[in-house]
């Protein structure tokens, strides 16, 4: 459906990029209301903590870690793209572990709609390709759906519970007991006080017996019991085994996952003005929404 | 296609890196690897220029301008840190160097913290085996002498300088010179106007 | 009977095989009347064309049709591209990225630094670190070290030191190694435009070679 618009094989050079970067900072500032800074070439003044904050909030504006697989005019043009889809439909600031309600246009249904809801597991991939699964259990059966962020035939996004969770994935649920993953499809949305901390859901999860899906023990999970009593001798040895504790010291391993932080204040000076706009005006029109509830509401 | 971390901030580093690391043979593999360059990174640390090869060499840069880059963001007394500073200097008096030294010393550092120099070659090479580049790799402000020519001096001695001085010493003889003969026509002019 | 058949042909070939014996040097038959008899025109005989004919086992393609000379033997030995040969043997290539070095007159590779230029470096460089590490040996590190040679210590105040790690080397300061204790290792770009020599002259160390 989205198709890639070109494939450039790009040669980073830090430093120029560094330079770039400090040039282009500076005139995106200028928008923010703060003074001019001059042109002398001493140590930059670290990026505004608003703008690297911004990197929970929208994970899918930062690009891909990967240099070889980066295009810079692509990532420009999504991210313009983003905004524009976003003017159409609120996409809501959500976790891995909320609780959403999405409804999506589908020809073959009844009523040409069809919605889901569930507990989100997963956020994947970057720009206008980013997508987030779903998962519920429904008619005790474990059903999960994977959606791009971005796809035009969405109709409405709706959080019925923000919070996070222990961990980045949930793909552990698949193996968990089914009451984990339950959620009520006529659940209402829970609504948070405005301008607090995201909760932090620390529920630790029950696995069911053997056999699982991955093996689980070897990645570090927070949300899972301790998996110990599930494990033999042999798979407690091959744990120890493939066990890399010296990963966490591994700088360049960190640095070459992540995008940098002048890099992300950067990209998100770019659309700082721009989507704070955007979610204003959504809110002003749930606001509006909610005020003449005696109205009939056209769908979609 | 993944999502980058957004955990952890961190500051560009400003060398050329490679996608992907090197790997670094070792008997005890991807340890034996971070082992490797704990010692190199201590090794560079302490002596502030060491000469060796060129793949060990520029994998230890990273993880030298990580380490500093770090060490100016977070400070002595983040336990993180401390932790990070003590797996990677092997030496202890070295952490109290990191953070007491060389983060003075680079606060205001825009460019990179090391520098990488390509050895001279060394002939003659054994031709059934393939030759290695050796580099030398050296932290900015170190004590030594700078290894490419001193160019934040003026060297007198060097042959457009010597003609640049005796050109400029020439003319400002002239122009003194110039200068005498103007006061003596004055001073001859206003003898004979005093005479009229 | 098969058998008997087959035995029979047997004897009868056998048989053949004695007739040129029986009539010992003379050749059997004789050869005028072979010459009689085979008088018969030759009938052109039309077999189909078959490409094995033509091909049969096979062509040899770039097959040496010359013996290659001593000379062209030789030079193919070391690797030097002669006339008609390929322009590709690798085995001696010209070097064009040899430059002198500008400060000494010696040879180096373009990317590489001068060996003779180094080597003096790294001597000296040894002789600093052996003294800084005899000097700080495993105290903690906390202090700039500042590495001073004879009588360098005496010119400034005490008050210079303070702050800072003296190592002191027990020789005169070679000429090419410049006294810049306070040069920084990056410079700081111009605040003008305009050429003006004195701020050229950062520092104006003296005994510079």
């Amino acid at each position: 459906m989205l198709r890639k618009i070109c494939k450039v094989n790009l040669i980073q050079n830090n430093l120029i990029n560094s330079q770039y970067v400090i040039f282009r900072h500076l005139s995106a500032k200028a928008e923010l209301n703060e003074a001019a800074e001059s042109q002398e070439k001493k140590k930059t003044k670290k990026p505004k903590k608003a703008l690297t904050d911004m990197r929970f909030k929208y994970p899918e504006f930062l690009p891909q870690p990967d240099n070889r697989l980066r295009n810079p005019v692509l990532e420009r043009i999504m991210r313009k793209d983003m905004l524009d889809r976003r003017t159409q439909i609120n996409i809501p600031e959500f976790y891995v572990g909320s609780i959403l309600k999405l409804t999506i246009s589908d020809p073959h249904s009844q009523g040409k709609t069809n919605s889901f809801v569930g507990i989100c597991i997963q956020r994947d991939r970057t720009g206008l390709y980013s997508k987030f699964a779903l998962r519920n259990v429904i008619d005790h059966q474990g059903i999960e759906v994977m959606y791009d962020l971005y796809d035009p035939a969405i109709l409405k996004i709706e959080v019925l519970k923000l919070e996070k969770r222990l961990d980045d994935k949930l793909i552990y649920l698949k193996d968990a007991l089914p009451e984990y993953s339950t959620i009520d499809v006529n659940m209402e949305p829970e609504i948070l006080a405005e301008g607090g901390n995201i909760p932090v859901n620390d529920t630790v999860v029950k696995m069911k017996p053997f056999p699982w899906m991955q093996k689980w023990e070897r990645q570090g999970l927070k949300g899972v019991e301790d998996l110990d009593k599930h494990l033999n001798l042999w798979r407690k040895q091959q744990k120890v085994k493939h066990d890399s504790p010296w990963d966490k010291y591994d700088l360049m391993k960190e640095y070459r996952k992540t995008i940098t932080e002048e890099e992300q204040s950067e990209i998100f000076s770019e659309i700082f003005n721009r989507i704070n706009k955007i979610n204003e005006q959504h809110k002003q029109k749930a606001k509006a929404a909610r005020r003449t509830i005696s109205k009939p509401q056209n769908i979609g | 296609m993944n999502q980058a971390e957004v955990t952890k901030l961190m500051s560009q580093l400003k060398i050329a890196l490679k996608p992907r690391h090197r790997n670094l043979k070792t008997p005890l593999g991807p340890e034996g690897r971070l082992d490797k360059l704990r010692q190199t990174v201590t090794a560079l640390i302490k002596y502030e220029r060491i000469e060796l090869f060129y793949n060990r060499a520029d994998e230890a840069r990273g993880y030298t301008e990580r380490l500093v880059s770090d060490a100016l963001r977070y400070g002595d007394t983040h336990k993180p840190m401390m932790e990070m500073a003590d797996y990677w200097l092997l030496e202890k008096q070295l952490v109290h160097k990191l953070f007491k030294v060389l983060c003075p010393r680079f606060e205001n550092e825009n460019g990179s913290v090391t520098k990488m120099f390509n050895a001279p070659r060394v002939y003659p090479a054994d031709p059934k085996r393939a030759y290695f580049k050796r580099v030398v790799l050296e932290l900015k402000g170190n004590p030594y002498p700078t290894i490419t020519p001193d160019s934040s001096y003026r060297n007198k001695n060097l042959i457009h300088n010597v003609l640049l001085d005796a050109a400029m010493k020439d003319f400002y003889a002239e122009k003194e010179r110039q200068q005498q003969l103007l006061e003596q026509e004055q001073t001859l002019n206003s003898v004979e106007e005093s005479k009229k | 009977m098969n058998r008997l058949i087959s035995e029979i042909a047997v004897i009868l070939r056998q048989a053949e095989n004695i007739i040129p014996s029986l009539f010992g040097r003379y050749p059997f038959p004789p050869e005028p009347l072979t010459v009689l008899a085979n008088q018969h025109p030759e009938v052109p005989s039309k077999q189909p064309f078959s490409l094995k004919d033509l091909i049969g086992d096979g062509f040899l393609f770039a097959v040496p049709v010359f013996r290659r000379t001593l000379e062209v033997r030789k030079t193919r030995k070391i690797g030097i591209p002669y006339r008609g040969g390929p322009e590709g043997l690798k085995t001696l290539q010209k070097k064009p990225y040899i430059k002198v070095c500008n400060a000494c007159g010696h040879y180096h590779e373009r990317d590489c630094l001068c060996p003779n230029c180094y080597a003096k470096i790294k001597d000296e460089t040894n002789e600093i670190k052996e003294k800084i590490i005899k000097e700080l040996k495993l105290d903690p590190v906390d202090k700039e070290v500042v590495v001073l040679y004879d009588g360098e210590k005496a010119q400034q105040s005490p008050e210079f030191w303070n702050g800072k790690r003296i190592v002191e080397m027990e020789k005169a300061r070679p000429q090419w190694f410049s006294k810049n204790l306070m040069q920084k290792s990056t410079q700081p770009n111009a605040e003008t435009k305009e050429l003006d020599i004195s701020s050229t002259i950062v520092g104006k160390p003296s005994n510079i070679g």
